[in-house]
């Protein structure tokens, strides 16, 4: 099951899963920028870096739910995904 | 829907001041832009306190002492980013109450 975002994850608390970099996997951090391929990840000690969104899988956290995130389906931008009507695609 | 992209919009320009207070000032003006961008496709407009808690020129949050400077002119309340150098006035009398 699966939920298609339609704004971005900015703010939220997110932590890589798995990744084809091994050096990134169980990187947690908050989401404080996303562009079109990267996620920028602002972790407890203030240090920024960047996770590529492609091959990987993530896991967002929230003060309400939990979900996990395939990259490849988040390529795109934030600003391209909104659309007029509401979409919700559940697989 | 809009009322949605509203609410995102307006929580994005104030999760940029937060970040300019911690001191990513170049990340807190793609996160503005990010905020004006959802509000333009929506077609939503902002409250006039978020309108003015940003630098219509280069996209920063301003905070006073640390992206702002204000002083008092003739009657005036000026306003200036200090990396830019955009200004802007408002009148005393007339603030409404406005100015974050």
């Amino acid at each position: 099951m699966g939920l298609k975002i339609t704004y971005d994850v900015i703010g939220y608390k997110l932590r890589v899963v798995y990744h084809t970099d091994p050096t990134l996997v169980n990187r947690e951090g908050e989401v404080i920028l996303e562009t079109e391929k990267f996620f920028f990840l602002a972790d407890q000690g203030k240090n920024v870096f960047m996770i590529s969104k492609n091959q990987g899988l993530f896991e967002i956290t929230s003060n309400s739910f939990k979900f996990s995130l395939d990259g490849n389906r988040m390529m795109s931008k934030p600003k391209n995904r909104i659309t007029r009507r509401k979409t919700v695609e559940l697989e | 829907m809009r009322n949605e992209l509203l609410n995102r919009a307006i929580f994005l320009i104030n999760y940029a001041r937060r970040l300019a207070e911690s001191g990513y000032l170049d990340i807190s003006r793609e996160v503005v832009k990010l905020g004006l961008t959802y509000s333009s496709k929506g077609r939503v407009r902002l409250p006039l306190e978020v309108k003015r808690s940003f630098c219509r020129k280069c996209y920063v949050p301003l905070i006073i002492g640390k992206t702002e400077t204000r002083r008092i002119r003739r009657g005036y309340i000026v306003r200036t980013c200090n990396l830019c150098g955009w200004k802007r006035k408002y009148p005393v009398r007339n603030l409404r109450g406005k100015i974050p």
